[in-house]
């Protein structure tokens, strides 16, 4: 084991990233929570759910999201919250490229109504900077 | 999965296997459970929108929606719509229940059981100057040599007044815009906006006044039939505007769904800048 590899598994840094990434989530699974409707249309803008499916997600994704959120702040199955918090995060990650790769161009709602960010290399950035954070808060400290 | 084993000595990797199962079912029971007790809950399988169609006055039937804006001058458009532009005032009996609001179901029969209504109608829109509101004129004053007094509150422009909003085609669009018969509403954003726009269209962008009631009470159309449009295509916020329209008590919303790229491309006038005027091109 590197010294790096101690480092990121470092019980603080672990905790410091869970509570940053688990506050990130709670924001915005709160945030689209406000208004399911439009999450089912942003869902729909991203082209890759079957129509059928859209409202599922819409309906689905900010609860996953709070709970793993929720999960990760409180410290309880804490792994399994930022495991999945990463995998959507990478899911997002996909999912606007793929958006910006077919010329897309809208309002990602990646944190509700409220968020004007359009798909973009920005949110692409952004999202990744998050992942990274969510893979070291899913680090197991030692 | 973990059988007889202690939680303890549990293998990491099965444990976080079953934790992960814990965080995504608890996830989706509560959005489950969420959607069915909120008050505008989601259905669980979304049905695909299709807008049904203002009946056209330039195409045969509603099968066959749009002709090319080149092929239908305003004689020949006139001409058609006379034979089918419905008359719920002069013809009660051959509309039955249809003739007080007309429905789209409605609407495939009227195509062929409307030759006798003589386009009053048109007549009344003949009769009215382009600028004037001409929607609620035409209720109150139709021409009297042509109209025995209706008995019922008649369709304008043959728009129905239903609680949603229909499609617009172009050929459709362009006669009413020319007789300044309806309000037209720009759905896209204000860059968009400035960027290019119909003549004479307000910029109301969806984003922002989906929420903003006061800013949707302001809109008046003058009794005016409203057109919705956005960036065509794929674009929808022209139809969820429409709806927000409706839902603020607008009536006769309509949709032009070919939006700013087909009538810009068809050489229709269009503006920029930032106001409804704008600057003409």
């Amino acid at each position: 084991m590197g010294a790096l590899a101690s480092a990121l598994r470092n019980p603080r840094a672990v905790r410091a990233c869970q509570i940053v990434i688990g506050v990130i989530f709670v924001i915005a699974a709160l945030a689209k929570l406000s208004d399911l409707e439009a999450l089912s249309t942003q869902v729909h803008n991203f082209r890759l759910v079957p129509l059928w499916g859209e409202n599922l997600v819409a309906m689905m994704l900010p609860w996953v999201e709070l709970t793993a959120a929720l999960f990760l702040i409180l410290g309880f199955r804490a792994r399994a919250g930022a495991f999945v918090l990463a995998a959507l995060l990478a899911a997002f990650t996909v999912g606007v490229g793929i958006a910006v790769a077919r010329g897309l161009d809208f309002e990602c709602g990646c944190f509700g109504t409220g968020d004007h960010t359009r798909v973009g290399a920005v949110k692409i950035a952004e999202n990744l900077a998050m992942l990274a954070v969510a893979i070291e808060a899913l680090q197991r400290p030692r | 999965m973990a059988g007889d084993r202690e939680t303890e000595t549990e293998r990491p990797r099965e444990r976080l296997g079953r934790d992960l199962l814990i965080v995504v079912l608890t996830g989706v029971a509560l959005g489950i459970a969420y959607n069915a007790l909120a008050s505008r809950g989601l259905p669980w399988i979304k049905e695909e929108r299709v807008l049904d169609s203002v009946p056209e006055l330039s195409a045969p039937s509603p099968a066959a929606p749009a002709e090319a804006p080149g092929d239908s001058g305003r004689e020949g458009t006139s001409g058609a719509a006379s034979r089918q532009l419905p008359d719920p005032g002069a013809h009660p009996a051959a509309k039955g229940g249809a003739s007080r609001e007309m429905t789209p179901g409605g609407k495939a029969g009227s195509s062929d059981g409307a030759e006798r209504s003589a386009g009053t109608a048109l007549a009344a829109e003949r009769a009215l100057p382009p600028s004037v509101p001409a929607g609620r004129e035409a209720a109150q004053g139709p021409p009297p040599e042509r109209t025995p007094q209706p008995a019922a509150p008649r369709d304008d422009f043959g728009i129905p007044d239903v609680a949603r909003p229909l499609q617009l085609q172009l050929p459709r669009f362009k006669q009413l815009f020319d007789k300044g018969a309806v309000l037209v509403v720009d759905a896209r954003d204000p860059d968009e906006y400035a960027a290019g726009h119909i003549r004479g269209a307000i910029s109301l962008p969806y984003d922002e006044v989906a929420t903003d009631t006061e800013r949707l009470a302001k809109v008046d159309s003058g009794g005016r039939p409203i057109v919705v449009y956005c960036g065509g295509g794929t674009c929808e916020v022209s139809i969820q505007l429409a709806e927000t329209l409706i839902a603020a008590g607008k009536h006769r919303v309509l949709v032009y769904l070919g939006g700013y790229p087909e009538w810009e491309g068809a050489g229709d006038p269009i503006v920029r800048g930032n106001q409804p005027g704008g600057e003409t091109r």
